[in-house]
């Protein structure tokens, strides 16, 4: 009898905590109608996959970061690592000879995973604190990215392979966008990673309370390490995209990306229940994202809309999470 | 056992080098670029390079109060950029002509935006460092409206608007004066006064500084407002000096002025930001800009040097403090 | 001794809720007197003097201050009209001098600049009224503790004090530091022209300083009197309490040289000392440890398990362990509930990640080594929450929603819940919860010990402050102070008063 109570309390329950959780997602939803109906042109399909290509971008970003944040952590260098992972496969790919895009992405990766742990290692082995850190890291990696390519920004080199503008401007199967495709398999990944994992777990719990942590034998040290790894695989992922659709690679522009991907983090955690960052909470942040920079870019073409809207967004979102997490307390 | 005439033990060599860091590393750095370049250390370029880390230092000092209040803001550089939009803005205008107008209503504007920024920060206790990097954005966007969306000059301008370009003797550019001046006033205030002293107990221990009856929140709304102040000054010595406003300036700057700020805690009193430290670290950031392309480098090794330089001083500091750098940090 | 009383409160009150923290207590103090308030844990000691600073409110009751009658709403206020609190807690500023931080929030200044000559005269003046010798022109993070301390005594005179409040003030002292300070003390008080409240539950301590004693037990007031009136026997015997009671658990007799020991520690050197910490669990074996607030209780645990570095030699199961890590001791079935609920579970998480974060190295992976099994995770947790009789609406809901007691129910359910448990050690298990939820907590630690399989018995440690609790549950005591085990009790032996003296002497119970 006891048990039947319990099961109806608890369906009841599931059910309030769903419209709390999801609220966001409705928004997004809400915000695409009124989009819809100002300009009906937004809602062609194409239209829709084109925003969720540019969510790609922002997200991948916003993604790595919420790696990182959800241990409690900073790391101030993704924008500079965005630029680098751009300029690191024009490079690679304009040797006359080399030829394979594959071979190319698998060595950007993997010296975004030594940048990873040198991020980590400035942090949990020398004891700076991490916003200091990857901050003088950001300088470092700047300045690379533009000694790579000479303070220019490449250009649809004839040394690139076909493939080059695949990931960025291609298409799955003729229909879907290619990075679309990467948001979904890369989303699907991390967010697999962070809710069904041991990892994951770990990650979170870290960033939820190191010193319970310590009481139940979890090394802190260690997620953060892998915290700042995933952060600059992923960051050096979404670089690879953008070169992949602009067709070039610049040194700079992956800083312009920060704000807005940090936006997606902070929306992230809004969508949470109590304002901690989450993964599935960054994703719909991003699609929200793309969708009021796209609804925006339909309606207006004023540079300085967008300004507002980003700064706009990100305040809103900081906001919101503070409001949540005291009403939590 | 009386220590009444307490002796500090004198710290060999080893002990003291760290606190000279900063100094050895400007004396060193100097010198290679001077080899490397023997026009480097000639007065016309010396002359530049002190004008350009004059606006730098600014920001940077004004930084320097915030930091050491305990808090942080990476809008300085935006809010430096619309502070001299609002000020080229103003006196564009057919009706106005004056500076001192123009001048008092930029920096007040820019004061008042650090209160808005404190209000989000200390009153509402949002994240600080990201509240100030969305505020830097929606001011960004400001600042492209006031100018249109390019480098902005107008022939409205009253000529007495280049007045930094104006050279003190034949020789110092006006900026480093106002810098100066500024570094001189920020120093004693913040070393010698009881609002300074305040300032530097609530950044370093709230708990204690909360004791002894001082208002912690007061006094970090205080420190927006003076950065937002200074900003403002900087500003407004940006468009004089360069007879025009640029959309990026702030955003350059932005980096190295954060920058000056830590590596001051690196200088003499470690773990302490300090005024002679910041104005050290301040031209050092330009010597090296300014070193780099005079060498014949290209441009992007300065952000290779920064950001070693300050990676390297930073750890020292950490490595040697046991509580390390008062930072800021993102709680969840 | 002036015969006015110059601070005196009559029937303070502060509830808290349903707990009332301080019952009705009558305070005086004179100038030229040093009044000293000792109670356990808990008595209500750090509460009133709240009350007498204006950080806490005053429920009912009435202060009289100079004879006027008032009440202070901040410690601005109080600080204005001269009562001056040193906390047990140095809070200084670390890179200023002992004069600047003695000088700190009130500097002298002239035209606007601070005149650091004259700060440092005043600050001299104090020094040279208090005969002390602490150098003032270093910065204060180059003193040891015992010289900060006096720094901030010396601030708290800047001001011209009447009424100088010391909470705990030898806490943090060393050894050879606290007999000079008890003496300064008693010169302050006769030298300048203000009252002294000196808080501390070291009895030795109080009564070599003190003019009167005031004994807090339960928030009320047990005894007031001059020094020489009383022994240290009779305040004891008015600190003990007076025993809510709680139904008796049976504590079935058990042969403990016969049952395997669990675990067996001698002694350790941590925190720049050597600890003696001679005692012994065994399985099946409810050991308590008891102690005043400091007494080194957590630091010994926090030894056991890894969490403090030492040097250490101890046996756990029959294995000698020199070096340990917290997860490598939770392997071998060492499990430890932390002493502030915050410290143990995630507030952010849900009910189910609480109880499995724990377990995620064996036995949730499902299939795929790695892969957290959700179902399984959901069935576990349901499985735990059912088991420790927890209140809930649903194993998603948020940690943070569920009362105090509950928490506490999951986080002991799911300690025991690990793998091959040989020793659980709850730390001040029972802090801040209701009467029906403790007992159900002591039952549950007796069920651990006194499980009908011999071979599943496990062995307890409980660390706590309520002495009532460890001599209802316990099978032997072992009596903590000043980081030390000063001496062990068995079942048979208790005696409430004899173990009391021991926790507030430092002395065994003949000495």
């Amino acid at each position: 009898m006891n048990m039947e109570k319990t099961k109806k309390r608890s369906e009841a329950y599931a059910w309030k905590e769903r419209i709390a959780n999801d609220w966001l997602l409705l928004f997004t939803l809400g915000v695409a109608v009124v989009f819809a109906i100002i300009q009906p042109a937004f809602l062609q399909v194409t239209n829709l996959m084109n925003i969720l290509s540019n969510a790609c971008i922002v997200g991948v970003m916003g993604l790595g970061l919420t790696c990182i944040f959800a241990t409690g952590e900073l790391d101030f260098s993704a924008g500079s690592q965005v630029s680098l992972a751009s300029c690191l496969m024009a490079v690679i790919l304009s040797k006359e000879g080399f030829n394979s895009y594959f071979l190319a992405l698998i060595i950007t990766l993997g010296i975004f995973v030594l940048i990873g742990l040198y991020n980590a290692f400035l942090h949990v082995k020398i004891g700076i604190p991490a916003f200091i850190a990857t901050l003088g890291t950001s300088y470092l990696i700047k300045g690379i990215a533009k000694s790579l390519t000479n303070s220019q920004n490449l250009n649809n080199l004839s040394t690139w392979p076909e493939s080059f503008t695949f990931m960025g401007q291609g298409y799955l199967f003729g229909m879907i966008p290619m990075p679309m495709v990467v948001l979904i398999l890369v989303g699907a990944a991390v967010l697999f990673y962070t809710e069904y994992t041991r990892a994951g777990k770990f990650l979170y719990a870290v960033g939820s309370n190191p010193k319970a942590c310590d009481y139940i034998g979890i090394d802190g040290k260690v997620q953060k390490l892998k915290g700042f790894v995933i952060t600059a695989v992923l960051c050096g992922l979404a670089g690879v995209m953008e070169g992949s659709q602009m067709n070039a690679s610049s040194p700079i522009l992956g800083e312009t990306l920060f704000v807005p991907a940090l936006t997606t983090v902070f929306l992230g955690a809004a969508y949470g229940k109590i304002g901690v960052f989450n993964v599935p909470g960054t994703l719909v942040g991003a699609v929200l994202y793309a969708l009021i920079n796209q609804g925006l870019l339909m309606i207006t073409s004023e540079v300085w809309i967008k300004y507002f809207m980003q700064g706009g967004m990100l305040l809103l979102a900081l906001v919101m999470v503070i409001i949540i997490r005291k009403k939590g307390n | 056992m009386s220590r009444e005439n307490h002796i500090r033990k004198n710290k060999g060599l080893k002990e003291n080098a760290p606190r000279f860091f900063l100094l050895i590393a400007f004396i060193v750095i100097t010198l290679v670029f001077q080899i490397m370049q023997p026009n480097f250390l000639n007065i016309t370029n010396v002359m530049n390079l002190l004008a350009h880390s004059s606006i730098i230092g600014i920001l940077a000092c004004g930084n320097m109060i915030l930091m050491a209040a305990g808090e942080m803001s990476f809008s300085v550089g935006a809010q430096c950029t619309v502070a001299g939009a609002l000020f080229g803005w103003v006196l564009a205008k057919e009706s106005s002509n004056s500076i001192l107008l123009a001048l008092v209503f930029a920096m007040v504007i820019a004061a008042m935006i650090g209160l808005v920024l404190a209000f989000f920060t200390v009153k509402l206790k949002v994240p600080t460092f990201v509240c100030t990097l969305a505020m830097g954005t929606v001011l960004d966007g400001f600042t492209q409206i006031l100018t249109g969306g390019s480098t902005l000059h107008s022939s409205n301008w009253p000529p007495m608007l280049t007045i930094m370009q104006k050279k003190i003797g034949g020789v110092f550019p006006l900026p480093i004066i106002v810098f100066l001046i500024i570094a001189v006033i920020t120093h004693i205030i913040y070393e010698k006064t009881k609002p300074g002293r305040h300032l530097y107990a609530v950044g370093s221990n709230p708990t204690a500084a909360n004791n002894v009856g001082i208002s912690v929140p007061k006094v970090k709304v205080w420190a927006f407002a003076i950065s937002g102040t200074f900003c403002g000054i900087a500003g407004v010595t940006a468009v004089s000096y360069n007879n025009s406003v640029s959309l990026t300036l702030g955003g350059e700057y932005l980096m190295p002025a954060i920058a000056a700020t830590m590596l001051s805690a690196t200088f003499l009193k470690l773990g302490k930001y300090n005024v002679p430290g910041t104005v050290l670290a301040a031209v050092l950031m330009i010597v090296i800009q300014n070193g780099v392309v005079n060498a014949g480098y290209p441009i992007y090794v300065k952000d290779i040097v920064q950001g070693i330089l300050l990676t390297v001083a930073v750890a020292i500091i950490v490595l040697i403090k046991e509580d390390g750098l008062p930072s800021v940090k993102l709680e969840n | 001794m002036s015969k006015e009383a110059i601070l005196r409160f009559k029937g303070a009150t502060k509830r808290f809720g349903k707990f009332t923290a301080v019952d009705h207590v009558d305070l005086e103090v004179h100038n030229k007197e040093i009044v000293s308030i000792i109670g356990e844990n808990g008595a209500g000691k750090s509460t009133l003097c709240k009350m007498l600073t204006g950080v806490y409110s005053i429920d009912e009751g009435e202060m009289y201050f100079e004879g006027k009658k008032v009440e202070f709403h901040n410690t601005t206020e109080s600080m204005k009209a001269g009562i001056m609190m040193v906390y047990q807690e140095r809070n200084l500023v670390g890179m200023l001098t002992g004069a600047q931080n003695i000088c700190l929030g009130n500097e002298p200044k002239k035209g606007g600049l601070i005149q650091e000559k004259e700060a440092y005269e005043k600050a001299l003046k104090i020094r040279e009224q208090l005969h002390l010798l602490t150098p003032l022109n270093i910065p204060v993070e180059e003193l040891g503790a015992g010289e900060q301390q006096l720094i901030e005594i010396m601030r708290a005179f800047y001001t011209n004090p009447k009424v100088l409040i010391l909470d705990e003030p030898t806490a943090s002292l060393g050894e050879g530091e606290i007999e000079p300070f008890l003496s300064f003390i008693k010169e302050v008080r006769d030298t300048m022209d203000i009252a002294i409240i000196f808080i501390s539950h070291k009895i030795e301590e109080l009564f070599a300083v003190s003019d009167r004693i005031v004994v807090l037990t339960d928030g009320k007031n047990t005894l007031t009197d001059k020094v020489e009136n009383v022994t240290q026997v009779q305040v004891i015997q008015s600190m003990l309490r007076t025993g809510k009671s709680y139904g008796r658990i049976p504590v079935p007799e058990k042969d403990f040289n016969s049952l395997p020991t669990v675990l067996k520690v001698d002694k350790a050197i941590y925190d720049g000392k050597e600890h003696k910490l001679n005692f012994e669990v065994h399985k099946g074996e409810v050991a308590g440890f008891y102690g005043l607030v400091g007494s080194g209780r957590t630091e010994c645990v926090e030894m056991l398990y890894g969490l403090r570095n030492a040097e250490k030699s101890y046996t756990f199961n029959g294995e000698t362990i020199t070096k340990n890590k917290t997860s490598t001791m939770i392997e071998k079935g060492m499990i430890v509930t932390p002493e502030k609920r915050a410290n143990g579970i995630f507030k952010s998480l849900s009910l189910i990640d609480n109880i499995c974060n724990l377990f995620l190295a064996k036995h949730l992976a499902g299939k795929y080594a790695g892969v957290v099994n959700r179902k399984l995770s959901r069935s576990f947790a349901d499985k735990i929450l059912k088991e420790s009789d927890v209140k809930y609406n649903s194993p998603n809901q948020q940690i943070s929603s569920l009362s105090g007691g509950n928490i506490q129910k999951i986080v002991i359910g799911r300690s025991v819940a690990i793998d091959n448990i040989q020793l659980l050690i709850l730390d001040e298990p029972t802090n801040g919860i209701d009467i029906g939820a403790k007992f159900e907590i002591y039952q549950q630690i007796r069920t651990l010990t006194d499980t009908e399989q011999e071979e599943k018995r496990v062995g307890v440690i409980l660390i706590s402050s309520e002495l009532d609790e460890l001599l209802n549950v316990c099978d032997s005591i072992y009596v903590f102070a000043n980081g030390d085990i000063i001496q062990g009790f068995r079942r048979a032996e208790f005696n409430k008063k004899d173990i009391l003296s021991v926790a507030v002497r430092g002395k065994r119970v003949n000495e």
